[in-house]
């Protein structure tokens, strides 16, 4: 990559410029903000002063594409009604880990699959992802392991790397060179040691997080399924939604119908299989009945049904399931050798 | 012989002495967990596990939540029979077993209560706070009870006891558990004339529109994950009223209208059973001081009912009886 | 088993099609079974909903949400979908309230029909327990229709419920019974004083039945328990494992494989399935 001149690069006096076009251009600008100690992703105003010396948002951008609440339609007096044209205009998302991006494009595995969901296609289509390549992981970070890198590039449409003096910005689609070339104007070619400097960058920070073989684990998985494997997580584990929200990849969904006297809507809400509700049938049944078929599910769906159903793991190595999980369950302990 | 220095020793000698008696199926404790400063709930089911069981200030999670989903007799195969449990307890924990067993949802036959002195635990988001953004990388707690950190930088930090401590803790009335049939190390000693409501008298002194604002704030952070119910012991209903639809309370979706209408609902089951124990608050990944709330409820049913939840066996829980002089000033006309 | 799935046309896939409840008919006499005759309000949206034998949709009431269910009626039969509801949840119960004229939705046709293409030039067994029969009525029906006939061999039907007044479509029942095109073998758990027909559980019957494996395929559907002992009578048949098919129930929500709720190992049952070979069945978890 250091050998082709698409890298573009700013100055950073000059990001300022470039977020107040992006929203001159009509986009939405969606960046980092910060949030007492933590970092989140918010809509941002054009002469925000955006830093990328964050570790990772506290929470995944996930909520962007398929938001925790969304309304698939409305209805009055049981008829669909037509909805104030959900129009979410277009937006460009800044600085999200390229952990986070690659969670995306696992994402758009599921929803774009055919038959597309519409909902999920339409925000995807009209967002452009600028990731900011990550410098500091947190010592529960294991992209490494599981397929990326502190630099991958999947979902993202841009890349961009903190030099210190300059911004790197990489495009990596076509959407993302286009992007780019609009706003040529404030950018420069790169130059090799820029390019350089980035790569050290990114081997700095892959050398600060532990890593893990993984080869083989969808089968090694499929093997332990009535092993006890689950025992240990499954008893501690209290059945909360913290691990599969704060997951990136984690795209389970209700639908469930609200109204108030005539008027109701069809709404989408996030829900969890570590809930005991999840697969329970209205007769009784319930297919998963303890916390253990629930644990087992997850770590089975992420690391062994996603590689046989899509090829690859559906766990980017982000750790916020491990950061935040009340019981230290460490999905690390559970998929290690 | 029976040592009395170190807690965490004796608490071994004593688990391993239950089950070499075969007095316990399984025994709920501590572990040390993988993450600095967490360590973490661990079920120990013969004296093999016994040596990894450890007892400090960084033990924070109450056990008791467990108890309820031992004992249920859904999805049990033919011929099962409810496990003896020893259950290691703080003073709140205890209160919690205390009231499990009130409420029948923890047989108290089956129950060993091995009651820990409990000065306080560590509030992970204060150490937070004060390494302001760096890394921890190991913890221990010192003889004084501060928190020697390690961090990646490579640099190593100290966090007094009293900067660190849950709030809960600080004020707390009972360090021992009340009932115990195991009294690990000595006895802290009496501190229920302590009465920790001085927040809560702040709170209510307000106007309702700070208070009504202070609520809506918090609530709007919630992204009803229910993990402060799933860490509360008194959360044990199979089917929590915010998840049914015969008939539907309320939506599932994260609205604030529908977090609020959780929450609320949530708080007012807490009244007469609430000990502060603060899993809720420290479950929550949001930060959402649900305590002041909590508390509310534990305060009011002190000051109408004197009933202080989990503290005995015997005394019926308020709510579930009628006396005739019962404070009725909190019934208003519609 | 490889058939093309009609379900990619659907621009918005989880908006339902309008129909309208032309008729209500109760199966049972613990009237807890209902048959709904469902017809397109556009005649488009009929055009679209192309369905075979062993499909489900999503049934849609705004204000009470969706339920998965069987397509009881046959593609061969034209102008309507037949429903067979089961009064259980919150939408079944409202659905059971409906006068006839309601309009209410229909989403799909959903996940895999039953193999036809393998069950062609074979004998079909079919095995059905309860009020799962619904799909089995499908799948006779389209085999009856006289344009099918031809294409399979003989069919043998044994057919159960708990008692005379659980049998569902009763009508048809004694049609189909004096129909040398089908062999049927009704049977129920326990009879009642003017009960004169078989009595015994499902599996028994089948064993008594036995019907040749000899270039044969058994479509099974039933309660868990049913299914349970029917396996063991099957293979006993020497019917191989990929030549018993059966269709499995699971709560549902989006039913287009995205929403996660019905995944058994890794396979979604409202798109790999509902329908599967017992083959299959063993390779994955029984989380059903």
């Amino acid at each position: 990559m250091a050998e082709t001149i698409t890298a573009r690069a700013m100055e950073k006096k000059k990001f300022a410029d470039f977020t107040r076009a992006i929203v001159d251009n009509g986009y939405q600008l969606y960046g980092p903000a910060i949030e007492g100690r933590e970092a989140i992703i918010a809509q941002i105003a054009e002469q925000a002063d955006v830093s990328f010396d964050y570790r990772n948002f506290k929470m995944s951008p996930k909520d962007l594409f398929l938001s925790q609440s969304e309304v698939l339609c409305r209805f009055c007096r049981g008829e669909i009604v037509p909805d104030a044209a959900a129009d979410d205009g277009r937006r460009v998302l800044l600085g999200i880990r390229p952990c986070d991006a690659k969670a995306i494009s696992l994402m758009d595995k599921v929803f774009l699959q055919e038959p597309a969901d519409s909902y999920y296609k339409r925000k995807r289509d009209n967002t452009v992802v600028i990731s900011a390549v990550c410098s500091s992981p947190e010592d529960t970070c294991f992209c490494t392991s599981v397929g990326g890198s502190p630099a991958s590039t999947e979902g993202s449409d841009i890349l961009l790397t903190d030099l210190g003096e300059s911004y790197l910005l990489e495009p990596v689609t076509p959407k993302g060179e286009d992007f780019l070339n609009r706003f040529s104007s404030l950018t420069r070619n790169a130059s090799k040691n820029e390019v350089r400097e980035k790569e050290r960058i990114v081997e700095e920070a892959a050398s600060r997080m532990q890593k893990m073989d993984l080869e083989g684990i969808a089968e090694r998985f499929a093997k332990a399924f009535e092993s006890d494997l689950w025992d240990t997580p499954s008893q501690r584990c209290l059945g909360c939604g913290i691990c599969t929200y704060f997951c990136p990849t984690c795209h389970c969904f209700d639908v469930t119908d609200e109204t108030l006297h005539e008027n109701g809507r069809r709404l989408r809400t996030w829900d969890s299989c570590m809930y005991s509700l999840f697969t329970l049938h209205a007769s009784g049944h319930n297919p998963r009945p303890s916390q253990r078929e629930r644990t087992r599910q997850r770590f089975m769906h992420k690391f062994s049904y996603s590689v046989d159903n899509y090829g690859e793991l559906f766990c980017v190595g982000c750790g916020r399931c491990i950061k935040h999980c009340p019981v230290n369950i460490d999905l690390r302990e559970v998929i290690a050798p | 012989m029976r040592q009395k220095t170190n807690l965490s020793d004796e608490l071994k000698w004593v688990a391993r002495k239950l089950f070499e008696e075969n007095r316990i199926d399984l025994l709920i404790g501590y572990e040390k967990g993988t993450l600095p400063l967490h360590n973490r709930p661990c079920f120990v089911s013969s004296v093999e596990g016994v040596d990894k069981l450890v007892w400090d200030s960084l033990c924070a999670n109450n056990l008791a939540t467990y108890l309820p989903r031992l004992f249920t007799r859904t999805h049990r195969p033919k011929g099962w029979k409810p496990p003896r449990v020893a259950i290691v307890a703080k003073g709140c924990d205890a209160r919690s077993v205390v009231g499990l067993i009130k409420e029948k949802q923890a047989p108290r036959e089956n129950i060993v209560i091995l009651g820990v002195p409990c000065d306080g635990v560590v509030d992970l988001r204060k150490i937070e706070d004060a390494l302001d953004g760096a890394c921890p990388v190991s913890a221990k707690v010192a003889e004084d009870g501060s928190i020697m950190l390690q961090l990646d930088s490579g640099k190593s930090v100290q966090v007094s006891r009293e900067k660190a401590l849950f709030d809960a803790c600080s004020d707390c009335p009972y360090p021992d558990a009340p009932v115990f049939d195991i009294r690990i190390g000595r006895e802290i000693g009496d501190k229920s004339a302590r009465r920790p409501f001085k927040d809560v008298e702040e709170f209510e002194a307000k106007s309702p529109e700070p208070r009504w604002k202070y609520f809506l704030e918090e609530m709007s952070k919630c992204i009803r994950c229910y993990a402060c119910r799933q860490a509360c012991p008194n959360c044990y209903c199979p089917t929590c009223f915010a998840e049914q639809t015969q008939p539907k309370w309320l939506g599932v979706g994260a609205d604030l209208p529908e977090v609020m209408y959780f929450h609320l609902g949530r708080i007012f089951h807490q009244a007469g059973r609430c000990v502060d124990c603060g899993a809720c608050v420290r479950a929550c990944p949001m930060g959402i001081d649900l305590r002041i709330f909590t508390r509310k409820m534990v305060k009011d049913v002190q000051e109408l009912f004197g009933y202080e939840a989990g503290i005995s066996l015997d005394e019926p829980p308020p709510l579930c009886t009628f006396k005739m002089e019962d404070d009725e000033s909190f019934i208003t006309e519609p | 088993m490889k058939t093309e799935n009609p379900q990619s046309t659907i621009r918005n896939p989880y908006i339902p099609y309008p129909v309208r409840i032309d008729k209500i008919t109760i199966e049972n006499a613990d009237r807890d079974l209902k048959t709904l005759k469902l017809v397109f309000l556009n005649k488009e949206d009929e055009e679209s909903f192309q369905y075979l034998p062993g499909q489900f949709a999503e049934l849609s009431v705004f204000g009470k949400g969706e339920s998965p269910i069987g397509i009881a009626s046959s593609p061969t039969e034209q102008g309507f979908l037949l429903f067979t509801v089961k009064r259980v949840g919150v939408l079944t119960s409202d659905l059971h309230d409906s006068e006839e004229g309601r309009i209410i939705g229909v989403r799909g046709p959903l996940g895999k029909p039953y193999p036809l293409d393998v069950m062609e030039g074979k004998n079909v067994v079919i095995v059905g327990g309860g009020f799962a029969f619904t799909t089995l009525r499908s799948t006779i029906r389209y085999i009856l229709a006289p344009q099918n006939r031809s294409r399979f061999e003989k069919v043998t039907c044994i057919y159960g419920a708990r008692s005379p007044g659980e049998l569902m479509y009763k009508e048809e029942l004694k049609e189909w019974e004096a129909n040398p095109d089908i062999d049927m073998h009704i049977t129920v758990d326990k009879g009642d004083e003017s009960w004169t027909g078989r009595e015994g559980f499902v599996p028994t019957v089948l064993k008594q039945v036995a019907p040749s494996a000899d270039n044969a395929i058994a479509l099974v559907c039933g309660p868990p328990i049913m299914l349970k002992f029917t396996f063991p009578v099957l293979l006993e048949l020497d019917f191989a494992p990929e030549m018993i098919v059966v269709s499995l129930e699971m709560r549902m929500k989006c039913g287009i494989g995205k929403c996660g709720r019905c995944n058994i190992g890794n396979t979604y049952v409202c798109k790999d399935g509902p329908v599967y070979t017992y083959r299959q069945l063993q390779s994955l978890p029984a989380e059903y």
